[in-house]
This record gives C-alpha cells, structure tokens and sequence, in this order.
C-alpha cells in the first residue's frame, strides 16, 4: 500500500482543492484582520487535505476506514460547510454502519415567539 | 266545528325598506350626505403596539426593521419576553451569535419558562458546536411544553451527535407521537437507522 503522504500528494488533493475553492469563497465575511484571515485560510486548506487523505485511504481500501474516522470526516465536512465550503463528502464514508448523517440533517429552524400576537387575536376575535 | 287556524308567532322583526318608498335627499334639508355613494371612504390605520409592529415588520422579513421595532418593545416593556426571544433569532439570522445568546438569556431572565427561547438558544448552541449546553435546553424545552414536536427532533439529532442513541430513539419517538402525520415517516426512517446501528 502507498503511504498517506503519497496519497495525499498524487494530484488527488489539487484537483479536490480546485473544485472545493472558488476565488473569494474561503473566507468569511467579517471583522477579520488579514493575519486572521490567513490563519483561517491555512486551517481550511489543512482541512481540506485532511478530507483528501480520508478519501484516497478510503478509495483505496474501504475497510482501512473506521466508524470513529468516518465521524472526524463528517466533522470535517462539517466545519467546511460552516466556513462557506460547499462539499457535501462522500456518501460511502458519511453513511459508514447505515448510521445517517445526523450532522448532516436539517434542524428545526427557530421558533417566533407568538403567544402576545395570539391572546390580542383571540381577544380581538371575541370582542370585535 | 270550524277549524282554528294557528296564532301568529311573535318574535323578531326584519327591518325592510317599504317598496316604493321615496328616497329622502338629506341635502334638501340642509344636512350633510354622508351615506353618498361618492363619499371617499377614509381608512384610519390604528396604531399598533409596539410587540405587534414588530412581529408584522418581522413576518414581512424586514428585519433590520423589526429588530428597532422589537428594541422600542423591550424599551416600553411590551411583551418584554417574546420581544427579546425574537429578537434574538433576528440576530441569529444575521450570524450575530453573541447578542442572540445575549437576548435569548434576556428573555429568560424575564420568563425562565419560556419554551421557545430555551429551544432557540439550544439551536444557536448547536450551530456553534457546544452540544452538551444545546442538549440541556432542548430538553428544558420539551419539559416546559410536551407538545413541541420540534423540540424532540433536533433534541434527537443532538443526541444521535453525542453518540446517546437509546436516548435519541426516545425523542425520536415521541417527535412521532406529536409531529404530523406526513413527518411521522421521517421519524421512523431515523428510528431504524439507530436501531440497526445499535445492533451492530
């Protein structure tokens, strides 16, 4: 078998980057100074290698990939989402075990506080 | 002998305008006609409370609106509580993590019971990672309110996240029992994705 660093580095990680990259999409919108925002643009770009690595094992040999790795990569794929990088990983790593993606599923979204509005409604609806 | 023909009810009386009863000119008596069909009709728009205003301005998603409406809300003490609650998802919305938690905990300060705002704070503690503080008022939430359906969904995912899967097959459960019916299959799906994995 080759070694990670041989996987990582075989052009796999370069075309990943080309297509998780686009100009301007890394970083944030924010208050951010520049040393920040590089600091974050290495962490991402390191990231970005870590979900190449993952993939290349994976490809590789499937069963070299745990449960406990294919969680660190939907983590991964996770935190590169938060950050504005849209990669949605691959389904065979994400759905190791047939466990689903929980991390991956839509939350509820917030809920409006209405009790106020309602009572005057209701009032409304038996005085008016 | 002859046959009595039943009394006449009694009972209310529908006002009717006599046919061909002439149509009185009030102008010829020197009023004003205001029942004219050419009489502009003047809307008068209430003014609202300031809680209404800035559910209204929110519902229209002018948020930067609704978040000075609802600021004037708490300003004046109308419905202090909600108020900060949605205010805080406005900004939440805005990727205003701090003044959202700040406003959420407002709120609770004012209604410690309020289900919402313990569900809302439980999903910003989600989306910034911190689990454990997300699983807390999750649960508060459907302690306070059984009902929220909502509230067991992303309580299950969390505890799915944190590896909990006996438990987040319970509120998976019962996020079945209260979701409707066209959610309730959704469930289900998660329900025996955890219960295979466990299996394993």
């Amino acid at each position: 078998m080759e070694s990670l660093t041989t996987l990582a580095f075989k052009g796999h990680f370069a075309d990943l980057r080309n297509q998780l990259i686009t100009k301007g999409n890394v970083i944030p919108s924010g208050n951010q100074t520049d040393m920040e925002s590089e600091a974050l643009n290495k962490l991402l770009e390191l990231l970005i290698k870590a979900v190449a690595i993952v993939e290349d094992v994976h490809q590789t040999d499937a069963t070299l990939i745990d449960v406990d790795q294919a969680d660190d990569y939907r983590e991964i794929i996770l935190a590169l989402n938060t950050y504005g990088i849209s990669y949605k990983g691959l389904p065979e790593i994400i759905e190791m075990q047939g466990l689903p993606a929980f991390s991956m599923l839509a939350k509820k979204p917030m809920q409006k506080a209405i009790k106020a509005s309602k009572d005057s409604y209701d009032q409304n609806r038996r005085t008016g | 002998m002859a046959k009595q023909s039943p009394p006449a009810k009694f009972g209310y009386h529908k006002a009717r305008v006599k046919k061909g009863r002439k149509k009185i000119n009030l102008e010829d008596y020197g009023q004003l006609n205001i029942f004219s069909e050419n009489t502009p009709v003047i809307s008068i728009k209430p003014s609202l409370p300031p809680f209404e205003e800035a559910l209204q301005l929110d519902e229209r998603k002018q948020s930067s609106l609704a978040i000075e409406s609802y600021k004037k809300a708490i300003l004046a003490k109308d419905n202090l509580a909600d108020s900060y609650c949605n205010l805080g998802i406005l900004y939440s919305e805005n990727g205003d993590s701090t003044n959202a938690i700040d406003a959420f905990t407002n709120c609770l300060k004012n209604e410690p019971r309020h289900f919402e705002a313990h569900y809302n704070l439980a999903n910003l503690f989600s989306e910034i990672g911190n689990l454990p503080l997300s699983k807390v008022h999750y649960q508060m939430s459907v302690t306070i309110n059984p009902e929220f359906s909502n509230g067991y969904y992303n309580l299950g995912l969390v505890l799915a996240l944190n590896r909990e899967f006996e438990e987040a097959i319970d509120a998976f459960l019962k996020y079945k029992e209260t979701a409707p019916l066209h959610e309730q299959a959704n469930a289900l799906e998660l329900i025996k994705s955890l219960q295979k994995s466990m299996a394993n």
